[in-house]
């Protein structure tokens, strides 16, 4: 005696078929110990009933993760708060220092006697960070997907940037990189509100003392990759001199110095980049992230034919109210959810019991006249099949129908 | 303009204190330590003028007192303020022969720096640490004679 559950949903669907433990198994949670018997008639019903089946259905995707983007854009606003630090003495400022000394001869104090004033000019220390805020969980064939990094520059002197994005380690790649400049905000609302960034250009001047600006890498999934599978993106940026698009040069250890400012690299290694070049980069990572719907289905005992409602057995004739619990636990609307069900053998459906999300359903095939969207036996032979619909990221819908015992 | 300075504060000082050729020339040099290597592959620390100094980069401060005169100077004392934008790093100070004490008060009082404390944020007294010295001091344990030359050490970091 088999009873299928065939859930239909457009994402790549991860329901895993063959028996699903939950379904019916163990007593409700808030079962009391006066309930005891009655679940324990239940237990022998789902045993009865056990080997649940759940059908894997249509692969399709959908498009946009505009709440997961908000969200990162969050993530990354905080953190780039975190990133200020001290970070140096200005380029071109003096240091001075001047000594004195106090002494005695022969027992008489002396006038305080002054030393030169000793000065030196503050070099320009070209240091920058690129740094990934998040990763980004992303579905297959969307478009337009941010990765959230920050360009800080950790220098003591204004410099502007030129950014690159590429393709790095990964089970797939991303295609149509972009490169977009943050508004002002910190937080990514979309291309049509950052600016793209023109490559080969200076993205922007930052100012020393750990300014830093939210940079975004957008790119399209291609339609390809699976669930759990990555694609890096490395951004690099390279010091260009303020306000130009000039990359900056650095002094060597076997340069002489001069009498101005010089400029020395200390920037540390980054993903793409060697140490005191000038350039630092990191890699962000999109992740293919597929939530699967969840189906938890259980059973009562409603009635039977000598005790009616009151502690009834699940004998030939008694009535079982079957209830599935669908449930999108996913941060994206999952769409066009189908929830099939196969009426157990030995069983027989009872007319016009279906209910979805508490309403009544009828049995009758009403897509043409739309009264409600469940039938009986219709689409699906010896079955109920349920269109839910959309079921939006974390909700969950109730579907119930009723069998008697044969 | 500044050694004229310098030379009239010396005249003065013979002038009014009555000790004809007794001075002391105070002077000071900023270094920094860079590493060499050599054709044979050996690395040599070298100090040269602190000419590339860029934030995290220490600074040697030499100061060296030289008697010009021709009597021996008592009880010398050199203070030196703390750069602005640097700061001291702990325990860089030296001199052969002298006492070094330190201020966190802008030079108005001296002492060793475990006798030092500063106010915390919320008003109570923590322990100075190297950040809060504002000025060193080193005082002789010896007299210098004529045409001696006594310098003293520090190393400071550029903020």
């Amino acid at each position: 005696m088999n009873l299928n559950i065939t859930i239909d949903f457009l994402l790549s669907t991860q329901i895993r078929a063959g028996p699903q433990p939950q379904a019916g198994a163990g007593p409700p949670a808030h079962a009391g110990p006066t309930e005891f018997a009655r679940i324990s008639q239940q237990q022998k019903v789902v045993n009865f009933f056990s080997n649940t089946n759940v059908r894997r259905s249509t692969m399709q995707y959908f498009k946009k993760l505009k709440a997961t983007g908000i969200l990162f854009a969050l993530v990354m606003f905080a953190a780039g708060m975190q990133t200020a630090m001290a970070v140096g003495t200005a380029s071109n400022t003096t240091i001075a220092n001047t000594a004195t000394v106090d002494y005695q001869v022969s027992g008489f104090a002396q006038a305080t006697v002054t030393s030169n004033n000793e000065t030196f000019l503050v070099d320009n220390r070209v240091d920058l960070t690129v740094a990934n805020v998040a990763g980004t969980n992303v579905l297959p064939s969307s478009t337009d997907q941010p990765l959230t990094f920050t360009v800080t520059n950790t220098g003591n002197t204004t410099q502007g940037y030129a950014l690159t994005a590429t393709n790095g380690a990964g089970d797939f790649n991303m295609g149509n990189i972009r490169i977009y400049i943050d508004d002002g905000d910190n937080i990514w609302e979309g291309i049509g509100t950052e600016t793209l960034y023109v490559a080969a250009t200076n993205a922007f001047d930052l100012a020393a003392n750990a300014t830093s600006v939210n940079v975004y890498v957008v790119a399209d999934t291609p339609g390809t990759p699976t669930n759990g599978q990555t694609s890096d993106i490395d951004l690099l940026a390279t010091t260009l001199n303020a306000g130009t698009t000039t990359v900056t040069t650095g002094l060597t250890d076997a340069d002489p110095n001069t009498a101005g400012v010089d400029v020395v690299f200390g920037d540390a290694a980054g993903t793409v980049d060697i140490v005191e070049d000038g350039q630092h980069s990191a890699v962000g990572t999109y992740t293919i992230a597929i939530t699967p719907l969840t189906l938890v289905k259980s059973s009562v005992v409603a009635e039977d034919p000598f005790n009616g409602t009151t502690n009834p057995k699940a004998i030939p004739g008694a009535r079982i109210t079957y209830t599935l619990l669908v449930t999108n636990p996913g941060a994206t609307d999952a769409t066009t959810v189908v929830v099939v069900d196969d009426i157990p053998a030995n069983t027989t459906y009872v007319a016009e019991s279906i209910t979805l999300g508490g309403a009544a359903q009828t049995d009758a095939e009403d897509s043409g006249v739309p009264v409600d969207n469940s039938d009986w036996n219709v689409t699906n032979p010896g079955a109920i099949t349920v269109n839910v619909g959309t079921l939006g990221a974390a909700a969950s819908v109730t579907i119930t129908f009723d069998v008697t015992i044969n | 303009m500044k050694s004229l300075i310098k030379i009239s504060s010396v005249f003065l000082l013979m002038l009014f204190a009555g000790q004809v050729l007794a001075a002391i020339e105070l002077k000071t040099v900023a270094e920094i330590e860079i590493t060499e290597t050599d054709e044979k592959g050996k690395k040599k620390v070298k100090r040269v003028p602190a000419t590339r100094v860029v934030p995290g980069t220490e600074v040697i401060y030499t100061i060296s007192a030289k008697n010009t005169g021709n009597k021996a100077a008592e009880n010398i004392s050199v203070k030196d303020p703390i750069p602005e934008n640097m700061a001291y790093v702990d325990g860089s100070a030296f001199g052969a022969g002298t006492a070094i004490t330190f201020s966190v008060d802008g030079g108005k009082t001296y002492d060793k720096p475990e006798k030092l404390t500063v106010k915390n944020t919320t008003g109570k007294p923590r322990r100075a640490t190297a950040d809060d010295y504002t000025h060193i001091r080193w005082t002789f344990q010896f007299k210098l004679k004529p045409g001696q030359v006594a310098p003293v050490w520090f190393k400071a970091k550029l903020k």
